[in-house]
């Protein structure tokens, strides 16, 4: 993939370059708004990393314009600590997500993730974990080559663990996610489901970890 | 001049009172004066005309005998008995009392003029007055003298109850002057303890200019004082801004290295390589949290929350659980969310979520994290939500409690800023909360209260 970094701060675009680089993507590290414009105007970019704060042309404005343009490709703003009216600014202006500065670099890449797979869910691309592989168009779970049985709803729970990326998932939005919002379901019916999944997952190296009174989080390794 | 320290009080009434008792003395003295003088002249009047009449009975009696009239007036004459001596033309005696008081020297009666003196009377003060006056009584013609006396001793009752008196109606006006004086500076001094109470009311956060209407007297000083408490404010302000600006300014070269360190540690293949960028990282992390917490501070110090928005508390614990839950697991944390349902406050989320988030990173620094039990627990009651956080590690001593709250104080050494708690407690003052260290036999158990919406 091919991402561009649009952040002033040359350090922390160069920081953030050599992690995208790492991931295996193509970067391009601007460092003003009116470079970022020329630069996307006549370049191509998977997902455009881009700071509120910019010389010359500041994130929001160009952010205003591309959308204006009919450009429809990611954007991941990153906005300085507690700004929220830039957060509100940048999602009205139609960034696709947000970063609060300072983040977190496992942070920053699991949004990567996220909006990369977003961009590309037609291609039904394959979601990785431990020695899982789960395909999200298919709600199939693959062991190795051994594909691991699931029922529609133990598939929809593994899923979103899957996509909080090792964040633990309130109990409350996984039922939401699986009976659907606002469903008149007691929150131990969870357990039962986890419980099952717990017996499918028996045999490999993921498990499901247990935030008392939270939720649950999926944890690869051990 | 009296001394700098002496009350207002005192010092008013001394400014009253001392020039009201010397104005009283001399005032008190003029009017014993005047009264003497103007009993005097009363007193000796009538016995001058005591004497006319005696002198004029002598010509009507022939010298022998006093009229009714005149016996009449001697017994009732004011100033006690009246005592007479009457000499004819010849120079004898003619009627009255055998031996009237001698004469001083000087003191001779004539035709035109009475003569008043003092002299003892057998034993007695007495007060004369002495008449010469011609008579002709046929036989004998010639010049006639009269004396009149008087005990001095009934005046001198008189006068000096008439002293008294006086004496009295004046003390009796220095007191009363005194009185009001002692009172009335208390009264007169409350737009001072007013004033008083309004710059208590100041402090280093609100150093607002005192507006309240002031007696003309001490307006120079509530001028004064305001323009102090601007300066002070002026340069406040500007320290707060350049510590700000400085944390600022720090925060974007610290993210670079930050972020140039993870990706080193990424990067690292040889364990000597990932031993020290393990170390770059950590200290990396470290500086930019402190960066962080120093502008939190800032921010949360110098202006009041935005108390606008209602939250619940338990979506504050909630989220910070979220961004910090994988983190616990990863470190062996054995955690417990204990929720109550909502718990609806007023004020700012995110400087919210910093306060509980402040108090996880405590617990989880401070302690060995591996088999640590950490419990978030929200409560609601009639007048308060709660959020607490309890840890089953070290604990801290109520004694240390006021230490621990201090800015860029740690009670053991290690890792942390020195700012989580305060910056927590700076937090919930802001929101009109209180942060509390409840006691515990073991571990740490801190709550957030904040007042319910």
């Amino acid at each position: 993939m091919r991402i561009a970094v649009i952040e002033d701060n040359e350090a922390l675009a160069q920081g953030i370059a050599y992690r995208l680089q790492d991931a295996g993507h193509a970067v391009d590290m601007l460092h003003d708004g009116l470079a970022a414009r020329d630069h996307l105007a006549s370049e191509d970019a998977d997902l455009i990393i881009l700071d509120i704060t910019l010389p010359r042309l500041d994130g929001l404005s160009l952010l205003h314009e591309l959308r204006l343009a009919g450009d429809k490709r990611p954007v991941l703003l990153l906005t300085a600590r507690a700004e929220t009216v830039d957060r509100v600014a940048g999602l009205d202006a139609g960034a696709d997500d947000y970063l609060v500065k300072p983040f977190e670099m496992a942070e920053f890449e699991a949004r990567v993730r996220a909006l990369l797979r977003r961009r590309d869910a037609p291609l039904n691309i394959t979601q990785r974990i431990g020695n899982l592989v789960y395909d999200p168009a298919a709600r199939q779970l693959r062991h190795g080559n051994e594909p691991l049985d699931l029922t529609r709803r133990e598939a929809a729970l593994f899923a979103c663990l899957l996509d909080a990326e090792g964040r633990p998932v309130p109990k409350s939005r996984l039922l939401d996610q699986i009976y659907g919002t606002g469903a008149d379901v007691d929150d131990s019916v969870i357990e039962v489901h986890v419980s099952r999944l717990r017996k499918r997952l028996a045999q490999t190296d993921v498990s499901i970890r247990t935030l008392r009174g939270f939720g649950y989080l999926l944890e690869a390794g051990g | 001049m009296m001394h700098a320290a002496t009350s207002l009080r005192l010092r008013l009434l001394l400014l009253f009172v001392v020039p009201l008792v010397l104005l009283s003395a001399i005032l008190g003295t003029w009017r014993v004066i005047e009264l003497n003088r103007l009993s005097t002249g009363v007193f000796d009047r009538t016995l001058l005309s005591t004497a006319i009449a005696i002198s004029r009975d002598v010509v009507v009696y022939d010298g022998d005998l006093l009229g009714p009239t005149t016996r009449t007036l001697l017994s009732e004459t004011a100033g006690g008995t009246i005592f007479y001596h009457v000499n004819g033309p010849d120079g004898s005696f003619a009627t009255g009392y055998a031996y009237p008081p001698v004469a001083p020297q000087g003191a001779v009666a004539t035709p035109e003029e009475p003569v008043f003196y003092t002299a003892q009377y057998k034993g007695e003060d007495v007060r004369v007055v002495r008449l010469r006056s011609r008579v002709d009584l046929g036989w004998i013609s010639g010049f006639s003298t009269v004396s009149v006396w008087q005990e001095l001793a009934a005046r001198e009752t008189f006068f000096k109850r008439l002293a008294s008196r006086t004496g009295a109606v004046i003390g009796l006006l220095v007191l009363a002057v005194a009185g009001i004086a002692w009172f009335g500076v208390r009264f007169g001094l409350r737009p001072l303890t007013d004033l008083e109470d309004a710059i208590e009311r100041r402090s280093p956060n609100d150093l607002s200019l005192i507006r309240r209407a002031v007696p003309p007297e001490v307006g120079g000083i509530v001028r004064r004082t305001n323009a102090l408490f601007s300066q002070v404010s002026d340069v406040m302000t500007a320290q707060s801004t350049f510590i700000s600006d400085a944390a600022h300014q720090l925060r974007n070269p610290i993210a670079g290295i930050l972020s140039l360190a993870e990706a080193s540690r990424a990067a690292a293949t040889t364990p000597e390589q990932i031993e020290r960028s393990d170390a770059l990282l950590a200290s990396a992390r470290h500086a930019s949290r402190l960066a962080n917490q120093l502008l939190t501070y800032e921010r949360v110090e110098g202006s009041p929350p935005d108390m606008t928005e209602q939250i619940d508390l338990t979506q504050i614990a909630s989220d910070v659980i979220e961004r910090c839950g994988e983190m616990m697991v990863a470190k062996g944390v054995d955690f417990e969310f204990a929720e109550n349902g909502p718990a609806p406050i007023h004020g700012d989320a995110i400087l919210l979520s910093e306060a509980v988030q402040n108090l996880v990173d405590n617990a989880v620094t401070h302690n060995d994290p591996d088999g640590l039990s950490l419990r978030i627990e929200t409560t609601r009651n009639g007048s308060e939500c709660m959020v607490t956080v309890a840890d089953s590690g070290a604990g801290i001593a109520s004694d240390d409690w006021a230490r621990a709250r201090a800015r860029f104080s740690q009670l053991r050494p290690g890792p942390g800023s020195g700012l989580g708690l305060a910056i927590a407690d700076a937090i919930c003052a802001g929101h009109g909360g209180e942060m509390r260290l409840d006691p515990m036999e073991q571990g740490t158990r801190i709550t957030l209260a904040f007042p319910n919406v």
